[in-house]
């Protein structure tokens, strides 16, 4: 066992390299830089690499779009809220419970719905988005539209900090455990057959895979990973209610963007892609905030989405790998 | 009691009628070009604020633009066509949706920053009163919509089944290439698709922009309503759409009513996801 993964290690040494130095730059970075808002950035960045890389299971390995996970988020966010807020109930459990619900919630959706191909089940999760919305918004128990304030008390317990630095250590060992999680993944059978799923569901049913049943493993996993971006969201902004997470669809569709941008189906593409496009579009918020009508960075997200769609839907990561084989004088294979 | 079911029934048929004609364009861009648009209901927001500036700058009643509307939806549906779906049909699936949704996230903000997300509404149209019928209520403005959709969906039906270009769009639905051996051009046949399929929704717009809040974010609900009425006839078909928006429109009236305001859109979707697990074919078979 320990020889299969050194051996793994010097096959890859550069890989394993690298990832060390871009950990250890993570890891001093908050010591290093003493801006808040750049921090910040950081932290929204990680949190974008658990949602985005959560919904690569679902969406870039499996090729299932699913548009609902901003609900799975919401869960995470709610479920943290309600703890801290109503039972006083430390933010921590939220780890173990919200994927619970998260995950009973994404099977039970997709059981009836992963029985549908491609459009249908993009709009029944879209659908079911803007239906959990309305509900909540009515949804006394969880303050409905007003939403749930959670008071400021930074402590350890309390899952509250004073500086952005606890969250992102907090975001930081969230990103390491959930790509770790997805990279055992794609190496795994399971992921495997997922990608076969993907490239040809039928052929893969006649060599035996019960497709119906990993399609609804992945959505599973990926809702119960999606919560815990939602925890570290209510107890940074404090604040939890239905509008950020599933109004139109927004959150699903970033999430869904960061992984197209970075490639899907990879273990690198969400990290490249939330590393590019969260940065981004926080300074362009934080720059075009003084015009009084918002939409501008939904505006930019749509465009982007449309050009990707139309003449770059392989993503950064094809774009990395073709630089590589260049540089490596590669002539013969053909592109992935 | 009974009377106030009675009501909620009858406004369901009127909201049933409407439903149908998004439906409709829906199932035109379906059932032809075999791709599904996720800004339809951006479109019909367009058609809302073409129907709101005609009405606000030209003094122009939202009636008296249906026809505005739908021809700028007509161009407007094959500029997307030629600019963007013909592009994204070649490639994968996966890209098409997110094109088309792409598409109804950049419409959506574009008018948000543009004229902002305040909601409009048409003050003093033509059609802007209550009219009583027999002890029942209605707005005049609903009941003018379900009429010309009806009248509208009349017309499409007699060009999809009594025209030469309407033969060939469905057969080109039916099997494209058994239409194309015998000298149908698909790509002709995808362009008018998108542009009929906008018109229609174009037609809704202007009828909306009578008695709805015109905002932004106003297609995607009809949008939905419009993909369970396509859900209900079966993917790609126009046959029964009639049925099945008028029983849309209804289970959402009534259960608005029978349990609460609050179950209105999800009753609609219960009964989408059952459809699609029980009946993927839809209610009514063959084309």
């Amino acid at each position: 066992m320990l020889n299969q993964i050194l051996e793994e290690i010097r096959k890859k040494k550069m890989w394993a390299l690298f990832t060390v130095f871009v950990l250890s730059v993570s890891v001093v970075i908050p010591f290093i830089i003493d801006n808040d808002f750049i921090i910040a950035i950081f932290l929204w960045t990680f949190v974008y690499i658990v949602l985005g890389s959560a919904w690569n299971l679902v969406g870039g390995y499996t090729g299932q779009i699913a548009l609902s996970h901003g609900v799975f988020v919401a869960v995470g966010a709610y479920t943290s809220a309600i703890l801290w807020v109503y039972y006083g109930i430390t933010p921590w459990l939220a780890f173990i419970i919200a994927p619970i619900i998260a995950g009973c919630i994404g099977f039970a959706i997709s059981y009836p719905t992963l029985r549908l191909k491609g459009s249908y089940f993009a709009m029944t999760t879209l659908v079911f988005g803007f239906i959990v919305w309305k509900i909540l918004l009515q949804w006394d128990y969880v303050r409905a539209s007003v939403g749930i304030n959670i008071p400021w008390i930074p402590s350890f317990s309390s899952m509250i900090f004073a500086t952005p630095r606890g969250y992102y250590y907090v975001s930081l060992v969230l990103v390491i455990g959930v790509v770790a999680i997805i990279y055992v993944i794609d190496r795994s059978k399971l992921g495997t057959y997922l990608k076969a799923i993907k490239q040809d569901d039928v052929a893969a049913e006649n060599r035996g895979i019960d497709v119906h049943k990993y399609k609804v493993y992945a959505m599973t996993i990926s809702a119960a990973l999606s919560s815990l971006g939602g925890i570290i969201w209510a107890q940074y902004v404090l604040y939890v209610d239905p509008n950020p997470f599933m109004e139109s669809a927004t959150m699903s569709l970033r999430i869904a963007l960061v992984v197209i941008v970075g490639g899907l189906g990879t273990v690198l593409g969400p990290i490249l892609g939330s590393s590019l496009m969260i940065p981004v579009e926080l300074y362009s918020r934080t720059y075009l905030s003084g015009w009084e009508r918002g939409g501008y960075s939904l505006l930019i997200y749509g465009i982007i989405i449309i050009v990707l769609a139309m003449y770059w839907p392989k993503g950064l990561v094809d774009a990395f790998n073709k630089i590589k084989r260049r540089v490596r004088g590669e002539t013969h294979g053909k592109a992935k | 009691m009974s009377s106030m079911l009675i009501q909620s029934i009858l406004s369901g048929v009127v909201l049933g009628c409407i439903f149908t004609l998004i439906a409709t364009g829906l199932a035109i861009i379906w059932g032809v070009v075999r791709m599904v648009n996720f800004a339809h209901g951006s479109f019909m927001m367009l058609s809302m604020y073409i129907a709101y500036f005609m009405a606000t700058i030209f003094n122009i009643d939202p009636i008296l633009s249906i026809p505005i509307c739908a021809g700028a939806l007509f161009v407007f549906g094959v500029a997307v066509y030629k600019i963007m779906a013909k592009r994204l049909i070649q490639g994968k699936f996966l890209m098409q949706v997110f094109g088309t949704f792409g598409l109804m996230m950049a419409l959506d903000h574009a008018v948000m920053v543009i004229w902002g997300a305040q909601y409009r509404v048409l003050h003093d149209t033509w059609f802007g009163g209550t009219v009583e019928i027999g002890g029942y209520y209605f707005g005049e403005g609903q009941l003018i919509a379900a009429a010309l959709s009806l009248v509208v969906l009349g017309l499409v039906t007699l060009f999809l089944f009594y025209t030469k270009m309407g033969k060939a769009l469905r057969a080109s639905a039916d099997d494209e290439v058994a239409a194309e051996t015998v000298g149908i051009d698909s790509e002709k046949m995808y362009t008018y698709a998108w542009g009929i399929g906008s018109a229609c929704i174009g037609v809704t717009g202007a009828l909306m922009a009578n008695f709805f809040y015109i905002y932004p974010q106003v297609g995607m609900v009809f949008m939905f309503f419009g993909f369970v009425c396509v859900a209900l006839t079966g993917f790609g078909k126009t046959k029964g759409m009639l049925i099945a928006g008028l029983t849309i429109g209804i289970i959402r009236s009534t259960s608005g009513f029978v349990i609460g305001p609050w179950t209105k859109d999800v009753m609609i979707f219960a009964v989408f996801v059952a459809i699609l697990l029980l009946m993927p074919q839809g209610l009514f078979k063959g084309k």
